[in-house]
């Protein structure tokens, strides 16, 4: 599994600074993701989301 | 000129070799569960609940992509006549994701593992008196009767004992100060902060604060000492113009309370950040805009410091429910549409990311509790005051109750991963179940236990993706 990944990094994340460098740029983000394309989740600052949360400026 | 030749061809060279492999190693990979795809102004658009990526796609690539579903279980064979570059982000961003992978089993083992591990943080909500200044019509803790008590030392000492024993070094803490109306017992959140900030500064502890107040008492001078405390957000609630205010959010003698807090809210230390509640029913919708002109015109929105959201008030079957028109979460889903583009027409900034979460509420956790004034604890701020619903006591945390056990027993064992409906919704990594007590209190309506997305989430995306253009184009 870990190999397989290894090789899509290469694999695609490789051709992305080559598209870069083409001047090519076929996406944006929005929003990035803040789930990792492994499944786990990036760290934030509050990991609640409480309905009644004021903490709205520390996500 | 030669180098740059070879440079030319070694590319051409590797693009040929990678499309071949990319076609192949796609065979490998399947659309998540979890998209969701927006066309706005012919602009194609797609969302991804499991990891919160939100892109939007070229002009170039428009005609290719506007024929791709994104559903699950439907072929990507179209996927292949995109650039690299968009197949790597897809799959950054979990559009397109290993066949082997099931996610609703990773959404639920997240969750799990986080909901249950010990992460070193402890997350206390703190209610220093259940007496409040204010007789709101919808008050969930009306039938309390709001007791004029207020949190003894032995209490005080108590919680202290809690977050020594209960974090290590460098842990986190976060403290939300609650009531009743806590800043009527200013001098106990003063005392007990400062407690708090002394051990926190041994322990090397982060503390996050927080108070949540009506916004009566909160003058300057209040302002400045809690920035000082260290506290340094607040939410303060203001339902619609002076009149529909005023006539919902009464002051315990009687008399309206707008006035008092918009003059409060306009001169407090600008380190502190107000979150400015609007609470939505059927009685003050209409008056919205008519209340966000009001804001914009006295400046609040224009203050970096300030921001506003609006929220549903919930049927909690408590005696003032019955005065008011409630919105259930499928009605309300529209119009929370409806008032934040009105609220981006008029320039205020409302705070709106749609990310996944681990879990829903902290309430959930080991590492969650209300403290009462008398040093009940209780595992949700909903339930403040209500004795039935203990989950324990701060000064006896050994006492084997046979009530406490039953209640911890609700909220630990709560889960949603069983419910068929939950199983198969598109939003589920982000409502992750929806509250928990509108399911584990049998009083209460179930009908809030969903969340808003789950009736509107492609005109929430299509107002945030229209905010992303206007600021970026």
């Amino acid at each position: 599994m870990i190999r397989k990944r290894k090789y899509f990094n290469d694999l695609f994340l490789g051709l992305h600074n080559y598209q870069i460098m083409k001047g090519g740029n076929n996406m944006e983000w929005v929003t990035e993701p803040v789930t990792y394309s492994d499944g786990g989740i990036e760290p934030q600052g509050c990991i609640l989301d409480c309905d009644l949360c004021l903490l709205v400026f520390s996500k | 000129m030669i180098t740059e030749k070879i440079i030319i061809n070694t590319f051409v060279e590797i693009e040929k070799m990678l499309e071949d492999k990319r076609m192949i190693c796609l065979k490998d990979y399947k659309f998540s569960k979890y998209n969701h795809k927006l066309i706005m102004n012919g602009d194609v658009y797609v969302y991804n609940a499991f990891s919160g990526g939100f892109c939007r796609f070229h002009d170039d690539n428009r005609e290719i992509v506007s024929d791709i579903d994104f559903s699950e279980n439907t072929c990507l064979e179209k996927i292949a006549q995109l650039p690299s570059d968009v197949i790597s982000g897809l799959i950054k961003g979990c559009f397109i994701i290993p066949k082997k992978r099931n996610e609703f089993a990773i959404v639920k083992s997240r969750h799990f593992v986080n909901r249950f591990s010990d992460t070193n943080s402890l997350t206390l909500t703190l209610i220093p008196t259940m007496a409040c200044n204010f007789r709101c019509t919808y008050c969930f803790e009306a039938d309390k009767h709001y007791p004029n008590n207020c949190m003894s030392d032995e209490v005080i000492d108590a919680i202290l004992n809690l977050i020594d024993s209960r974090l290590k070094e460098n842990g986190q803490l976060v403290i939300t100060w609650y009531g009743g109306e806590p800043l009527l017992r200013f001098d106990i959140v003063k005392k007990l902060q400062s407690k708090i900030l002394r051990m926190a500064n041994k322990k090397k502890l982060t503390v996050n604060s927080a108070i949540i107040t009506n916004g009566y008492l909160l003058t300057k001078e209040v302002s400045d000492e809690l920035v000082e405390l260290g506290i340094r957000f607040a939410q303060v609630t203001i339902d619609g113009t002076k009149e529909i205010h005023n006539s919902k959010r009464i002051a315990a003698n009687g008399e309206g309370s707008f006035d008092t807090i918009i003059k409060n809210i306009l001169g407090t230390n600008s380190n502190l950040k107000i979150s400015i509640r609007v609470n939505i029913d059927k009685d003050n919708i209409e008056a919205m805009p008519e209340f966000m002109d009001y804001l914009v015109k006295i400046g609040i929105t224009r203050a970096d410091n300030i921001s506003l959201y609006f929220a549903v008030v919930k049927d909690y079957g408590s005696e003032g429910s019955a005065l008011c028109s409630h919105y259930t979460v499928k009605e309300y889903a529209k119009e929370e549409v409806r008032l934040n583009e009105i609220a981006y027409s008029k320039g205020i900034y409302i705070h709106k990311n749609i990310n996944p979460n681990i879990y829903v509420c902290g309430s959930l956790t080991t590492k969650a509790f209300v403290i009462e004034p008398d040093g009940t604890i209780q595992k949700c701020w909903g339930l403040a005051g209500d004795k039935n619903s203990a989950v324990g006591s701060i000064l006896n945390l050994n006492c084997v109750d046979e009530n406490y056990m039953q209640n911890q027993a609700k909220w630990y064992s709560w889960t949603k991963f069983d419910n068929p409906e939950c199983k198969e919704c598109k939003v589920l990594p982000i409502c992750m179940g929806g509250c928990p007590l509108h399911t584990i209190d049998e009083k209460l309506n179930d009908d809030y236990k969903c969340s808003t997305y789950k009736y509107n989430m492609e005109s929430m995306l299509n107002l945030i993706a229209t905010k992303y253009l206007d600021d970026a184009y």
